[in-house]
């Protein structure tokens, strides 16, 4: 059980002369959730098709809970995995049941298993309306649930989740997340992309992609305390129109709202003093946004 | 001014980074213009005949002869069957059976009979023949014989505007209007669709923009790629088939513009309707059919059933057809001009005014 | 390696039906489309000409000059109406309002009395063609009628050469027995390939397909659960063209069902694949649309000999249409509609049609297959 349920090794995915995925080596251990983060275009759901073998690999090895991706080995490996895409969930104009049946059709389940299974999932969710509504007339966040059961159905040991939440009100965000938490505890791995840094924080561990290649890969708590060595500040105007501080002096000066993130290259009392004439000055723990800004930025310089 | 120029530069951009699309609008026409006007012909050819008579009937040998020599029928290769049987069994489209004894001698007898026998599965066919055949047994006869079986009064007919009854000349003008409507009503009608599905048409309700704006917007590109199509398909005519154009070409500009009110105001109206882009084009199929078969741009209108006369009177398209060819072929007057585009104005003006209410509504 | 999966196919073929069956467009399309189409077309399509305008200008003004108007006026063809002027005849003729002019010159009673002969001008509207040679061939007819009136003879047949046509299969020349069966064609064509295409390109577009392909689910499982429901909705709508044509347009049917109905599913499966072909190489609705249009309808309905003969076409366009599965299905059609010919007599099309069908499959499953990976 100790062996990691994905490793890749130097994957690279070429389209054309396009590299979408740039030598990629990392693994996902068993029950934990692992946050593959990166802005439009990154790399994420590339990598994300890949590990569901929708797309061969360019260049690179992909172990799949100790099975290697070979060609006409797909099926045995979409038997492994689950999937909830990005752009699909549900079939819109029939009803849940008639949605989850398909599924189960596909994956081969024989009737008491899928029944026990759906029961079990049901009340994973906590799903008690009728299971003949039609897909288009549940709300998002429901939508979303149901779909994650559908992609579980087959009890897959990893299942991927491409930005599962976008869209998706912040309280059915937060209750999704509670979801996930929980399957990662009765020891299902959790693939997760996403665009909320918030979210990200629930994750054990965060991959980092930027144009193709991983820059970064730990714990948040690790990223963060890695990325900033020194004490976060977050800077507020006291009154509007007042002069910015010389941005020389800081290592990161980062517009928030109408607040600054600001990491000072030498932090010396008589500099704090000099802005608290304008500014209020509080310490912070960086957050992963900061993290992400700044090592893209520092990437990109 | 300047968001609606915006809009229309937006719509166009996204056409010219569309190749595929590009391509079914602009080549996919001229293509089928080419080929389909060169493939639908009215004219008689291939026609396989057999004749079945005794050997020395000189009459109807000739007859024979003067029927391959014409160009529109051909031999059959040689039959085990007898004549009737090979036009039972498909292998003729017509028989030419003489009576017993051969047609010389029933001729000499003064008691001639011939039959002609003739697949008529299709009428068009088989009216043509007839046709054909009659001619040139009349003409066999007047020659060999000095008899004539036809024609005591002697009608010199001439044709007028299409000399040589040019397929072509008769067809491109209606292809091409029809061509015209396609596009207008696919392109706008589905673009609308897809933005509804796509969700951007909220953005584009939320902006401080009207409603004009928006519909403007997304026709004026589209007239402006139908009005490229329609040249590309004229000029292809006058290219391919020495399609001459005896009209004013002011008449055929205002003529194009004058359809395309009430053909973009359907596409509008029909894109009210309508979700996602299967269903706008469900829609579209039904609607382009319709006006196709109700128009007389292919099946004369006269011969229809009164009420589908009426119909097909109502019809933009039939007035535009008729347009078209009516200035290309015979150079129409303004008067004629003037009646046509009055009823495209006014079916245009109420088919857009029932549009923009309703576009209202519904967004 | 899994191996094909009938539960699969069937769950794909099911969920395709429910969504058919909660879907009015589809549904209107694939059954309410066939109908009207048959019934407008049916009706539209007519080519025997009746009611031809005729301006007509009498310079004679005779016995004989009103004997031959009358002549014209007496056939349901023409509807004669009287002009001051040639110019004014010609105005007509460009305005559509005339298709035919007819001179009568000043002495045409006086030739015909002494020469037995008369001269006549007609001048034809030639930018119609598609009556033009209807009209020729009335004009025959009239001539001789007119002759005989003319001469107050009776108009018994003493001429030298009585030729007597008879029509095969459809001995009245009727449109609509010529029309309705080719029609068929049209409709299977139009809801097989329309459908198919859309539909595949919908699973594209939605993102659906990439989900189902995260399953073990196999592409030919994917297919043939896609296209069976679109299978059998075509037959459907042929079903009710052939109702149409029996029933409301009271074609005869002489030939056999196993015939037509055999024709028939190959001819469905031809468009099943060439929907497939359409949707794989444009992945979007709106241009499966316009390919669909272009290589599916256009030559169905007007390279297939449905109503423009084959035979009359250049050789390279009898080529051309002979790659399209209708030419052939229109032909079988037809035949077993009107003619009832045994399959022996028809294996030429079969094999024709099967091949084709073949080929269409291959190339649509290989490139579906291709895309997929």
């Amino acid at each position: 059980m100790n062996q990691p349920i994905v490793s890749v090794k130097n994957l690279s995915v070429r389209f054309g002369t396009f590299y979408a995925v740039k030598n990629v080596s990392f693994q996902v251990d068993r029950g934990e959730i692992f946050g593959f983060l990166g802005a439009n275009g990154a790399g994420k759901t590339t990598t994300i098709r890949v590990l569901c073998g929708l797309l061969p690999a360019t260049e690179g090895t992909v172990f799949i809970d100790n099975e290697r991706f070979t060609r006409g080995k797909e099926n045995l490996i979409k038997q492994k995995v689950g999937y909830m895409s990005q752009k699909f969930t549900l079939y819109d104009g029939i009803s849940i049941a008639e949605n989850m049946d398909f599924a189960a059709a596909l994956h081969h389940l024989d009737k008491k298993r899928y029944e026990q299974r759906r029961t079990e999932l049901l009340r994973f969710i906590d799903f008690r309306e009728d299971l003949s509504l039609l897909v288009r007339d549940l709300p998002g966040g429901i939508k979303q649930e149901i779909a994650l059961c559908v992609s579980l159905l087959h009890d897959p040991p990893i299942i991927f989740l491409d930005e599962p939440t976008a869209g998706v009100a912040p309280k059915a965000r937060a209750r999704f997340w509670d979801l996930i938490r929980h399957l990662a505890q009765t020891g299902k791995t959790v693939f997760v992309t996403t665009h909320y840094m918030d979210e990200a924080e629930n994750c054990d561990r965060i991959a980092l992609m930027r144009a193709g290649e991983l820059i970064a890969l730990d714990t948040p708590a690790a990223l963060k305390k890695k990325t900033f060595q020194g004490q976060l500040y977050l800077i507020t105007p006291k009154r509007g129109n007042v002069p910015l501080p010389d941005k020389s002096l800081f290592e990161i000066f980062e517009p928030y709202g109408r607040h600054y993130h600001a990491l000072f290259k030498k932090e010396t009392t008589s500099i704090q003093k000099q802005l608290a004439e304008n500014f209020n000055i509080t310490p912070i723990a960086p957050s992963l946004e900061d993290v992400f800004i700044r090592l893209v930025e520092g990437k990109d310089r | 001014m300047s968001t609606l120029l915006g809009f229309i530069k937006k719509e166009l951009i996204a056409l010219r980074r569309d190749p595929i699309m590009l391509a079914a609008i602009l080549i996919l026409p001229i293509v089928q213009v080419i080929i389909l006007s060169q493939a639908i012909t009215f004219e008689a050819r291939n026609l396989r005949l057999v004749i079945d008579t005794i050997p020395d009937d000189t009459i109807m040998t000739r007859v024979y002869d003067h029927a391959l020599g014409s160009g529109w029928f051909k031999k059959v290769a040689p039959l085990q069957k007898s004549a009737v049987e090979a036009v039972q069994a498909g292998e003729a489209d017509v028989a030419l059976i003489a009576p017993k004894g051969g047609l010389t001698r029933s001729l000499i007898r003064g008691e001639g009979e011939l039959q002609i026998l003739i697949d008529a599965t299709n009428v068009l066919k088989a009216q043509s023949i007839e046709g054909y055949l009659q001619g040139i047994i009349s003409g066999v006869l007047t020659q060999e014989m000095h008899i004539s079986t036809h024609n005591p009064i002697h009608f010199s007919t001439r044709l007028l505007f299409n000399p040589e009854l040019n397929t072509q000349w008769f067809l491109i003008p209606a292809i091409s209007a029809v061509l015209v409507l396609m596009s207008l009503l696919t392109l706008i009608s589905v673009s609308i669709a897809r933005e509804k599905e796509n969700g951007t048409i909220e953005t584009l309700i939320s902006a401080p923009i009207s409603k004009y704006d928006i519909i403007l917007g997304k026709t004026i590109p589209y007239i402006f790629v139908a009005f490229v199509n329609m040249f590309l398909i004229q000029t292809v005519g006058w290219f391919f088939f020495d399609m001459s154009f005896n009209g004013s070409f002011l008449m055929f500009v205002l003529s194009f513009m004058a359809f395309c009110l009430p053909a973009t105001a359907t596409a509008v109206w029909l894109a009210t309707y309508t979700k996602t882009q299967q269903q706008a084009m469900l829609g579209l199929i039904i609607i382009i059919f319709l006006a196709l078969m109700l128009s007389g741009a292919f099946f004369p209108r006269e011969n229809m059933p009164e009420i589908l006369q009426w119909i097909s009177y109502i019809n933009p398209l039939t007035h535009y057809t008729y347009l078209v060819r009516n200035i290309i072929l015979k150079g129409a007057g303004w008067d004629y001009f003037a009646e046509h585009v009055g009823v495209l104005l006014l079916s245009g003006t109420i088919i857009a005014a029932i549009a923009l209410k309703r576009f209202k509504t519904t967004l | 390696m899994t191996v094909f999966s009938l539960r699969r196919t069937k769950a794909v073929c099911l969920k395709e039906f429910k969504h058919i069956f909660r879907d009015p467009f589809t549904l209107m399309m694939a059954l309410l489309l066939p109908l009207l189409i048959v019934l407008i077309l049916g009706n539209a399509i007519e080519f025997n000409v009746k009611s031809i305008e005729l301006a007509y200008m009498d310079h004679d003004k005779t016995q004989s000059s009103r004997k031959l108007i009358e002549t014209f006026g007496s056939s349901d063809y023409f509807r004669p109406y009287h002009i001051e002027t040639p110019t004014k005849g010609q105005d007509d003729l460009a305005a559509e309002r005339a298709k035919m002019m007819l001179v009568i010159p000043p002495n045409f009673e006086k030739e015909m009395m002494t020469a037995r002969t008369g001269n006549v001008q007609i001048m034809l509207d030639g930018a119609d063609n598609s009556s033009v040679s209807a009209i020729m061939n009335y004009l025959n007819t009239v001539n001789n009628l007119a002759f005989y009136k003319i001469q107050g003879l009776p108009a018994t047949d003493n001429k030298p050469l009585k030729i007597k046509t008879r029509y095969l299969f459809n001995p009245e020349l009727n449109s609509r027995w010529f029309a309705v069966p080719g029609i068929t064609a049209l409709i299977v064509a139009l809801v097989a390939i329309m459908l198919t295409a859309l539909t595949i390109c919908k699973e594209w577009e939605q993102g659906s397909m990439e989900m189902l392909l995260s399953t073990p689910i196999r592409a030919t499982e994917i297919l043939i659960g896609k296209l069976l429901p679109y299978a059998g909705l075509s037959f459907c709508g042929f079903w009710i063209v052939f109702l149409a044509a029996r029933f409301i347009f009271n074609v005869p049917f002489n030939g056999s069902y196993l015939i037509l109905i055999g024709a028939t599913l190959l001819f469905i499966l031809g468009y099943l694949a060439m929907g497939l072909c359409i949707s794989v190489i444009s992945h979007e609705q709106q241009v499966a649309v316009q390919y669909a249009a272009v290589i599916g309808l256009l030559p169905t309905a007007l390279l297939s000999g449905f109503i423009f003969p084959i035979e009359y076409m250049p050789p390279v366009f009898q080529g051309i249409s002979a790659l399209f599965p209708a030419r052939f299905y229109v032909e079988i059609a037809r035949d077993q509609f009107l003619k009832a010919s045994s399959f022996s007599d028809l294996w030429v099309p079969f094999t024709a049609l099967s091949i084709q069908i073949i080929v269409l499959m291959l190339i649509g499953i290989f490139k579906f297959k291709r895309t997929l990976e």
